[in-house]
Formats: structure tokens, sequence, C-alpha cells
């Protein structure tokens, strides 16, 4: 273990630990975007930043990949510096999705008024890409950025329905701004552009999964044909049978 | 030591006590609909309460990539709400249907006997739920409940 | 041939220089196959001296060669020939002028005087490269070769001394090499400057398994073209410096990785390395030394960002070109996660002359903390543009108005680019600022990789910032919130003051947001990004004020925000505004002052930029669109 400051506090953390994690478990809220704690860290919405001052140098670095990796380590999660760059950030992102609500109440805390600019059509995608990094987890690489710059967007490779996408839903779970939208019609599932056909559970018919997501865990046939709820009566009904041989 | 989770099927009145202790305490609502524990009451008056029995080779960890899922110190799958992504692999996986995902919280959903002390447990009317050291005895018991399971699952698939 | 050990590397140099001295006094012509020479067309001279060779039959009488080499560097001149011997060379030389070249130079040992340089001011000509200011006042010491050599002869190269550094290094302790360079002072030729020692011993140091050693050949700045030129025009030095590199931090296995756009660059290197594989300087056991070491060439897709260490290293490794956040150096953990030296291409020729003269020889040229030379390529207003080096130290006076000619036309000076996209402008105020690492970031500008463009009084200092800016939105890889965005903001701003839309403020504005962007970017980019726009706003803050509050652009370049009007005192009436002119918006009659008809005129800014006597300005309007 090493001992680090932040904010004044004296905290000891398991080196390597990332700054953002040694602060939360220290009381000490930073603000984050991008970062999920399900997923690798990228450190592209450059909200969390804190000043870090090692060996006599203090810069500006994202905590929630900067690793305390030395006794001594002095960190600073509310100075102006830190706030005038937090809020730079959320005007940036705040200008072109004006009405993304996971920016609404930050936007206060900063004092930040969304200035949508001329011609700039409201958005509601921050590009934090915590969707095509719940993609690359589970496996099905299904969503990627395409276009660089300002162009950047999130989209299945070539702006096509992907065959790799299993309709799983992680993405739209993620999205923390509600961009990534999906709808569920009859027996039908669609998410960027894909339809998927929905897998009825033979006892009560509840459509709970795409037939590609059962694929993709490698659910047992004799399982899937139930839906979880199905699954635990008909365990329960074997356990009365069960008790009756007791 | 240890404890585990033991049921009792034959003890049960259906009463649904532990439904509702289990949803006020974990979710801090009545509402059986999120409690981690169920009951089904069959005719005849035959009820099964029914919670994760945390499986030793456990099909929802080895389906979760985020590693939001983990076998705590107590033996325990324990869901990390926070690493979830709400791909809901875990929940295609369980044979037993004991994990659920909840829209709401963007998470997956399982018995987490409490953190060790069972809720179900404490408001269980008559012992159909216990909460006991895992020595040789219980431990005996608890195998034999799933052997039970395992048997019953392997004559329906015969 | 497979050399087998140094000594068979030293006898092979030897024969190559025996045979090359006994070519001394016979006649060869080098044509300059440069980019830029080719690109006026210096392959089809050099087919007509061929031609013209064999047509006289001199082959049998003369040995005759006509010689493609690398870049002589002297681009705004070409194509360029240099006659042996004498070394006369001559500029702009065309397919026609090649029989009387024969005829004088090559036959009867007299100068064509039309074909040479002449001093813009004397009117002196220059018999050799050395008696022209542009390379007279430059210390060619990594270019030494370029221009001189077939880059596509290993033999031409070894003739000149190439791998003597790498024969001397193997039998050197590795720990010694690096103390060398450390004590060298060499800094990184990329823009950085960061200590090439320090990197070398960090990653010598750093466990791993594997580790790696990388060129970095993907020049983007527009207007720059040293690394290009050297690649193009003496790989082996490039080659002999990796080598030496990775034996010292112990790596088996480096890449180049060079931009596509560069395709003879990707020749020569490929050539090159081919030509060392066969002679046994690469692959197994060099030189019987027992050390293994492979090179390859990667190919980058062009963009500006993946010169960045991380963004070039994810490419090689075969993702997306984007940087990565880090905070493990490379030399820990770098490509595939192994300890990796990434340098410029700059930094690793000058590697093989530190190891062969000695890191005290490398420390008496420079400045004390920028030790040795610097390429430059010189461009914009200036009357000598080419690739220019220079010792550390020298100050842009001597570079722009000695080496450089002075600025076109005779026109004032007004500002020096320095160090591309990243860097900043400097003003003449900054003329006798000595060029180093850090002089350079003190002033609010950069090394950069080397770019160098100088602006007369016609340039817009907003309308370039705004220039630089496009240039980076369209390179920005859009992943940090920060440039992404920050990037559009400015843009935003300085198209509105550069169209006329300006408000009060916006300069402001272009500081907060420039500032916060250099603090808050994910990589190199976007952290040097606002450097033109916060070095204008330093250094030329009137002009930001006139194009905000008065809708005037002093420089004439920003269209509808100026009108041009004609000095009665200054025009001698010679029409050529009128000629300019696309609207017929001039009228005048001939040796009579003409006057501008501001009804029809457009400013598109043609009358300024023809009128030979700086007759025209522009002034303010009364009321600015």
């Amino acid at each position: 273990m090493i001992e680090i400051t932040i904010d004044g506090q004296t905290v000891s953390v398991e080196p390597g630990t990332t700054l953002l994690k040694a602060a939360r478990a220290a009381g000490i809220e930073i603000p984050t975007l991008c970062a999920h704690e399900g997923l690798p860290p990228e450190g592209n919405c450059r909200l969390c930043s804190v000043e870090v001052t090692e060996r006599g140098k203090t810069r500006l670095a994202m905590s929630c990949m900067y690793p305390a990796n030395r006794d001594g380590l002095v960190v600073r999660t509310d100075t102006d510096r830190v706030r005038t760059a937090r809020r730079f950030v959320l005007q940036m992102l705040a200008d072109r999705n004006p009405k993304a609500p996971a920016l609404r109440s930050l936007c206060e805390e900063y004092g930040v008024t969304p200035s949508a600019p001329e011609g700039v059509e409201p958005e509601l995608c921050i590009r934090c890409g915590r969707c095509v990094r719940a993609c690359e987890t589970n496996g099905t690489n299904a969503l990627s950025f395409a276009g660089r710059g300002w162009e950047r967007e999130v989209t299945p490779p070539f702006h096509e329905a992907s065959e790799d996408c299993i309709g799983c839903l992680s993405c739209a779970e993620v999205c923390p701004t509600g961009r990534i939208t999906w709808e569920e019609k009859g027996r039908k599932r669609s998410i960027w552009g894909r339809a998927f056909d929905m897998v009825e559970c033979e006892r009560c018919h509840d459509r709970y999964a795409t037939l590609e997501q059962l694929r993709f865990t490698g659910t047992d046939p004799e399982t899937a044909r139930l839906c979880p709820r199905c699954r635990k009566t008909l365990q329960q009904g074997r356990i009365r049978l069960g008790n009756r041989e007791l | 030591m240890e404890k585990v989770l033991l049921i009792s099927p034959e003890k049960c009145i259906g009463c649904g006590s532990c439904e509702m202790a289990c949803s006020i305490g974990n979710e801090g609502e009545f509402r059986p609909a999120v409690s981690r524990i169920s009951v089904h009451r069959f005719e005849g008056g035959q009820n099964v309460p029914m919670a994760c029995l945390q499986c030793e080779d456990a099909a929802c960890m080895a389906a979760c990539r985020t590693g939001a899922l983990s076998r705590n110190e107590q033996g325990v799958v324990v869901v990390d709400r926070a690493k979830c992504i709400g791909c809901r692999m875990c929940v295609m996986a369980c044979p037993f249907g004991n994990i659920s995902y909840s829209r709401a919280t963007k998470s997956a959903f399982k018995c987490d006997q409490c953190g060790g002390d069972p809720e179900c447990v404490k408001w269980c009317p008559t012992r159909a739920l216990e909460f006991l050291p895992a020595d040789t005895v219980n431990l005996q018991r608890k195998r034999a409940f799933s052997a039970t399971m395992a048997k019953a699952l392997e004559e329906v698939k015969g | 041939m497979r050399l087998t050990d140094p000594k068979a590397l030293d006898e092979w140099r030897a024969r190559i220089e025996a045979k090359e001295n006994a070519r001394a006094s016979v006649p060869r012509v080098r044509v300059c196959a440069g980019t830029g020479c080719l690109a006026n067309g210096s392959a089809r001279v050099k087919s007509a001296f061929e031609a013209e060779a064999s047509a006289r039959g001199l082959a049998v009488p003369v040995d005759f060669t006509a010689e493609s080499t690398g870049c002589h560097g002297f681009c705004e001149r070409g194509p360029l020939v240099v006659i042996e011997p004498g070394e006369i060379l001559y500029e702009k030389v065309k397919p026609g002028d090649v029989p009387e070249i024969f005829e004088k130079t090559i036959l009867n040992g007299e100068i064509v005087s039309r074909l040479q340089y002449r001093d813009p001011n004397t009117k002196k000509p220059a018999r050799t490269s050395g008696e022209i200011p542009f390379y007279a006042r430059q210390h060619r010491l990594v270019l030494e070769h370029c221009g001189e050599v077939n880059p596509f002869e290993i033999a031409d190269a070894v003739g000149r001394g190439a791998y003597r550094g790498l024969g001397k290094a193997l039998s050197l302790e590795p720990g010694t090499i690096v103390s060398m360079i450390r004590e060298s002072g060499l800094r990184g030729r990329g823009g950085g400057g960061f200590p090439t020692g320090a990197k070398w011993e960090s990653a010598m140091k750093a466990s791993g398994r594997h580790r790696f050693v990388i060129a970095n050949g993907d020049e983007g700045d527009p207007g720059a073209f040293m690394d290009r030129s050297l690649m193009e025009g003496d790989p082996h030095s490039i080659l002999e410096g990796m080598l030496i590199g990775a034996y010292a931090i112990g790596a088996r296995k480096g890449f180049i990785y060079v931009r596509a756009e560069y395709p003879l660059a990707v020749k020569a290197l490929q050539e090159a390395i081919r030509q060392a594989k066969e002679r046994g300087l690469l692959g197994r056991n060099i030189l019987g030394s027992g050390f293994d070491f492979d090179l390859e060439v990667c190919r980058g897709g062009g963009a500006f960002v993946c010169g960045e260490s991380s963004a070039l290293m994810a490419s090689i490794e075969g993702r997306a070109g984007e940087p990565r956040v880090k905070y493990i150096r490379s030399t820990e953990r770098g490509l595939w996660n192994c300890p990796t030296v990434l340098n410029n291409v700059e930094t690793w020729a000058n590697v093989p002359r530190i190891v062969l003269n000695g890191p005290g020889w490398f420390r008496s040229l420079g400045t004390e903390k920028s030790p040795g030379t610097k390429i430059f390529s010189l461009v914009g207003k200036v009357k000598n543009s080419g690739l220019v080096e220079i010792p550390m130290g020298t100050t842009l006076r001597t570079m722009i108005e000695d080496i450089g000619g002075g600025v076109l036309k005779n026109r004032v000076f007004k500002a020096v680019q320095t160090g591309g996209p990243s860097g900043g402008c400097l003003p003449a105020d900054a003329l006798d600022l000595p060029v180093d690492f850090d002089r350079l970031t003190d002033s609010g500008s950069m090394m950069g990789s080397g770019g160098m463009i100088v602006m007369d009084e016609r340039t817009c200092m907003v309308d370039l910032a705004r220039y630089f800016i496009d240039f980076l939105v369209e390179e920005s890889c859009g992943k940090c919130t920060p440039c992404r965005e920050g990037l559009k903001a400015l843009q935003r701003i300085l198209h509105d003051l550069c169209s006329g839309k300006g408000r009060p403020g916006d300069g402001t504005r272009l500081r907060e947001i420039g500032e916060a962007l250099a603090d808050t970017a994910l990589c190199g980019l976007g952290q040097t990004a606002p450097n033109p726009v916060l070095s204008v706003l330093r250094y030329f803050p009137e002009e930001i004020a006139e194009h905000e509050s008065e809708g005037f652009c002093r420089a004439g370049a920003c269209r509808g925000m100026y009108w041009p009007e004609i000095d009665p005192e200054k025009c001698v009436g010679c029409g050529a505004c009128a000629k300019a002119c696309g609207t017929g918006a001039i009228r005048g009659s001939s040796r009579n002052p003409h006057v501008v008809d501001r009804a029809l005129c457009v400013t598109c800014g043609a009358c300024l930029e023809a009128c030979p006597f700086s007759a025209i300005r522009p002034v303010r309007r009364e009321n600015p669109a």
C-alpha cells in the first residue's frame, strides 16, 4: 500500500489504483462522463481532471486513468485550474448537446449555460464511446467510431446493419445521454438499423431475448426454451417433485 | 465460518414474508417482482421458495465480460452494479432463472445473502429458510437439496 | 556479397573509395531527383544527358554517368545539376540546355553562365554551391550526403562513410553507447526536444521480453519536407542510427513509419533495407557480432495525428491511429506494451555521427542546451526556399535574410511561422532570436519538426490562424472533447472574424478556449493546437482587434474588410493592377495614377499582389460589412 494526499486527506491505496477510484473511496466526488467501471477507461471526455503534483511538478491529469504509483503524490480536485478545465469541457459538450440530461445537472453545478452556436443541430451524443467499449467488451464488436474530428460518430461498420450485433442493448444501457434508442414491436426488436426476431418462452410466451443473444451466450437450447422466470418456476416444480420423494 | 442459506420447502407456508423482506431490504419497496427470492405456490398447499444457489461453477459469472459478477470471500456471487453494462448475458445463462435484470437501475441483480445477514431468513416464520454455519451437517443438507434438483433436471432432460 | 565482420566492411569501403578516386577527374553529372526537382522535370533532364552522351558516343572515350541523387535542398531553383569535376552547379536546367552543357562544360570545362545562380542583390554568379549564401551559411551535417549519393545504391553510401558508426558501435558496450548519446545532449528532432539519451536509458533499463525501435517519418506539417528529403536522399543514415540504437537498448526489431504520401521515401527505404540485408548489415549476426536486427517499413494512412507517438504505435499495431492516454512512458510500455524507443528520422540520422566523432564534437556545434544542427524547410514568401540545415542557435534573421535571401519582391517581413500547425508566429521583433528548442518554446512557438514559413505584409495573421485551425479541425481525430469541440469553436470565431462578422469579445473568447484546450486535450496534437491562435493574440493583438471591432483587415487578405486604395504619389500608371483586376474596377490612363471604382471592386486582392511598386494599400471601410 502507498499513501497519497487527496484534497489534504491522506489516503492509503493499492499501487496502481486510479486517482478516481482512490478519491471516491475517500468520499471525494469527481464528475465523469466517459468512465464506466465495467469498461476499460479511455480518458476521452476530459471531465474528471484533477491537479497532480509529483516530484515537484504540477499538472492536470485525468483521474480515471492516472495511476497512484508513488508515495507522497499530491492530488487536488477542486482548484481554479481544475474548475476552469471542467467548465470548459462541459461548455463544449453542452453547446452541441444542450438537451442531454446527463449534462444538465453538471452544468448547473459548474455554472455553465449551454449556448448552441448558429447552424449547429442539437444532438444527444457526446462521443464518450461507452457504447463502443461495451460492444468491444462483450466481444461482439458491432459498433465503432467512424469519421474524424467534429464528424466523429458512433455507427455500425459502414453505416450498415451489422451482422455481429446480437441486439443485447448494452450500448443503450451504458449510454449516459439516451442517444441510443431501440424498439420492440410484435416479435421484433430493432436497434442500429437491424431487426431481430425475439425468442418466445414456450410456457408464458414472453419474448425475452433475441436468438442471436442466446446463441452468443451459448445458452443450452433446453434452458433457452423458457424465459428466466419460467426456468425458476420449473425448478421449483422439480423441487416439489423431489420433496415428494424425500 | 462461512454460512449457507438452506431452504426446506416442506416447511414453507407460502406467506411471502421473505419476498416482502427482500424487496424492502434491497430496493426500499414492498414489491415481490424485485425480490431476489420468490415463492411458487403450487396447488395442494405445496410452496417452494427459491433463491440463488451460489453454484460452484456459476454460469452467470462465466458469461459476464466486465467483471461485474464475482464471488466474495463468503463464497457468494455478488453483482457490482457500477460494472454492469446491461448485456443480460448472465440472465440468459442461468439455468435456474435466479438472476434478473432491472432496467430501472440498469443492472443485473441476484441474491447476495444481504451481505451476510439475509432479510428473508429473519422474517421467515417457519424456518423454511435458514442461514447456518457451513459445517459438515449443513453442507450435506445443501448438497442433498442440490442433488435433488440435479436429479430432477436429468429426469426432465432424459 | 555478405559482410561477415567489420573488417570486411572497411575493405569494401576502401575498394569503393579507390574506385571513386580513380574516377575523380572523369566527367560526371549529378541530377537532383528529390521530389521538388522531379516535379520540375529533372527526370527528363537526366534522360536528356544520357541521350546526349550516347548520341555523341561518349560512353566510349569518356566514362560518363548521369546519376540520380537525393535532394540538394535548393528546391526553389530546381532542377539542379552538378557537373564533376569542379562541382559546377546549374539551376533550373531544362532538357534543351543539355547539348550546350555538354559542349561547353563537360567537353571543354567552360561555364554556361546563364544557368548559374546569381546573387539577387550583387548579380554576381556563383560557380559552385559553396559560393551561394544559401549553402555557404548552412552546416550540413545530417544532410551531408543528400544530393551526393544515389539513394538506391548502398555502395555509394558506404563509399562516403555509411555504417562506419555501426562498425564502431558494435565494438562498444551497449551502455557506453547510451552514455555517449546522453553526453552528446542530442534532443528529439521531431519537435518535442526530449533528451534522446534519457529515452534510450529508460528503455534499456525497463523490463520486457521484447524491445523495439521506431523511426517517425510521418511528417505531416503543411510546408515541411525535411524528413522526406532525408528519407529519400540518404536512407542508410537512418538505418544505421536505428541499428546502433537497437544494439544499445537491446532491440531486435524496428519499424520505420512513413506516411503513404511519400512513395519515393518508402521506395528508397525499402530498397536500402533490401540492400543492407544482402550485405549482412541487417538480419542475423550483423557483421559477425552476434547481434540480430530486422527493420520493416510501415506506411501510414496519411492522418496527421499518426505522427503522435501513441497514435503511431496504435497504427503499427494494426489498430485505429488514435492517441491513447498515457501516464506510463512508451520507453517502458510502448509498442505492444514493450519498451520502445521512438525517435524522429532526423534524430536517428544524427546517431552514427555522434558515435563516430564523439559527444564532445557534437556539443561543439549548436548551443549548450540544444547541441547539434537542425534541418528546416524554409518556405513561404522567401526568395530561396528549400531545405536548410543550420547549427542550433543561428538567428532567424540569418536564416531568412542570408540563407533565404530575404522576402520575395522585397516586401516587408511580417512574421515567420515555425513548428507547423502546432507552432506559432513570431514577429519582426523576434528576428534576432537564436533558434533552439527552449527559446522557441519560450517565445510561444516551437521547434516542431522544422517547418518555417515566412510571411510578408500581405499575410493576414487572423486569416493565417484560421488556415491552421482549419487544417487541425480536419486532422483532429475527435477522440477527446477539447480537441473535437474546442477546435471547432475556435474555427467558428475565426471564420466570423475573417468574414466581417466579428464581435467584441471574440479575442477574449479565442484566448479562453485556446488556453483551456491546451490544458485539457488528450494528446500533443490537441495540446499544441491553439498555438497559432495564441501566438497571434500575443504578437498581433491589433490585427485581432481590428477584425473584431472595425471589420478591417490591414493585410488586405480578408475579403470585404478593406478597400484597395492607390497612392497617386507612388503609382506610375504601369497598368499592372488594371490588368490583374478581374472585374474592371481599376481605371486610369497609361503613366497616370489609377483609381479603384469601389462599386465594382470585389476585394479579391489581385491588384495588391500585382503592383510592383507597393502603391496600393488596404484602407478601412466607412461602413464595414
